[in-house]
């Protein structure tokens, strides 16, 4: 039950201080794919120690119903004499009802988060198969034209998936821009960006108090798409990019949000000067050595109960 | 013109039956026009259609033995519907799209100008060196 106890507390400090650790050690984007792996790194981790939370006080809660006694029940037990005057089966009750609340929390919560993503793909994949009935096909696969007067282009994921180019983006862009706008999207699908970012979505909509999640499906997008540039810059080149995201850029009047606007002059400011490779290898290792230290922190845990455990029972 | 899936015969059947919006067509009538084109099964073609009216894209009416088929919607009114489906979410709807660019607004393209001024400023050097 220590374990138990452990892990809740460091899923506690982590939901609490990765989200600003992360958002400023990704602020620069001079090392994108770290930073996505650093955040799915410490969402993950969150996950698995919550499952793993829930797993022990049902172990424990079985344990307790077959010999009586754990850690747990003997120390609320004693906290609820205290504050009853007196001992019975009551607390017992009350501890039983308040493990079973936690198990049970965690099953709703992952049902809700299974539908909830379902429900997205779902919607996704309506989206590409109507694109690929209405768009006008193209010579290259899972591309298609759709006639439209707002500039842009985006990718979306499906069975098969759709890259959408309206009419005005391919007016606007010149061959090699266009060519690298859909390289960009080809990297989305190629690395399965979508559904990284589909279940991010699914997290922060049954979790919208935990910024973890709803700061980490933000920033991760963000971060994709700057690793989607990386891709597309590689093959033709910064210039062609930055000016492929001017295009774009220039012919859409409307009024716009706030952290958008910030996240494409970002990428924009990241092309037109690429970061310096010691800046890269600083992001690289600073990021690096954080995911080790939260992807190793609950596994020593672990580790440190089990021999305790042990060491106790010898 | 080849058919490589399922879902690629039924925009080739959407794309004929638009073409004759506003008349409707008999799946015979589509069939003929594609196996002038394709080798291809009458059945395959009735089902296709009997699949885009149960997903809703066709609306059919009994005529005799056979049915008449017609578009719900206009290739132009599905091609709004998505468009606003695709840029009117703003992040907040549940449709996942990646964007390559999303909507910003002409202060901040003025400022994307400038980082590509400065980046033709410094290619420029590099090349003079």
């Amino acid at each position: 039950m220590t374990i138990a106890a452990c892990l809740l507390l460091y899923s506690v400090l982590l939901v609490v201080f990765a989200p600003p650790l992360l958002s400023s050690l990704t602020k620069g984007g001079h090392a994108p794919r770290c930073g996505v792996a650093a955040w799915l790194i410490a969402i993950g981790s969150v996950l698995l120690t919550w499952v793993a939370v829930a797993i022990l006080v049902l172990f424990d809660l079985i344990e307790h119903w077959r010999h009586g006694g754990s850690f747990v029940v003997a120390c609320v037990q004693l906290l609820c004499d205290v504050a009853a005057g007196k001992a019975g089966t009551v607390p017992q009750l009350m501890l039983l009802v308040g493990a079973a609340a936690v198990v049970a929390i965690a099953g709703v919560s992952g049902i809700r988060l299974t539908r909830t993503i379902w429900r997205l793909r779902a919607q996704a994949q309506g989206h590409a198969q109507s694109v690929r009935l209405v768009g006008h096909p193209t010579a290259e696969r899972d591309v298609y034209i759709m006639d439209a007067a707002e500039r842009t282009a985006y990718c979306v994921s499906g069975k098969p998936p759709a890259i959408v180019v309206t009419s005005a983006a391919v007016a606007a862009l010149d061959d090699e821009e266009l060519r690298a706008v859909l390289a960009h999207e080809r990297a989305h699908l190629d690395g399965h960006h979508p559904r990284v970012v589909t279940t991010l979505r699914g997290l922060a909509l049954v979790f919208p108090w935990l910024a973890l999640f709803t700061r980490g499906a933000a920033e991760v997008s963000r971060l994709l798409e700057m690793c989607a540039d990386d891709v597309a810059a590689r093959r033709y080149g910064h210039q062609v990019l930055l000016t492929g995201l001017m295009a774009l850029a220039g012919g859409s009047p409307a009024a716009a949000l706030g952290a958008a606007d910030i996240a494409v002059l970002n990428r924009a400011q990241r092309l037109a000067v690429p970061p310096a490779h010691r800046a890269r290898l600083r992001a690289q290792a600073a990021l690096t050595s954080a995911s080790t230290i939260i992807a190793c922190a609950p596994l020593a845990t672990l580790m440190l109960g089990v021999s305790g455990v042990l060491m106790c029972g010898g | 013109m080849r058919v490589r899936g399922f879902g690629e015969l039924e925009a080739v059947v959407m794309d004929r039956v638009w073409n004759r919006d506003p008349e409707s067509v008999t799946v015979r009538e589509i069939f003929e026009e594609l196996s002038d084109e394709r080798r291809i099964a009458y059945t395959t073609v009735m089902s296709t259609m009997d699949n885009l009216h149960n997903k809703g894209w066709l609306e059919r009416e009994r005529d005799g033995r056979a049915y008449r088929y017609w578009a719900t919607l206009t290739r132009e009114q599905h091609t709004a519907r998505l468009m606003h489906e695709a840029l009117d979410g703003g992040g907040r709807s549940d449709l996942v799209l990646s964007y390559f660019i999303e909507q910003i607004g002409p202060k901040e393209s003025e400022r994307l100008r400038e980082a590509l001024r400065r980046l033709a400023r410094r290619s420029s050097k590099a090349k003079r060196r």
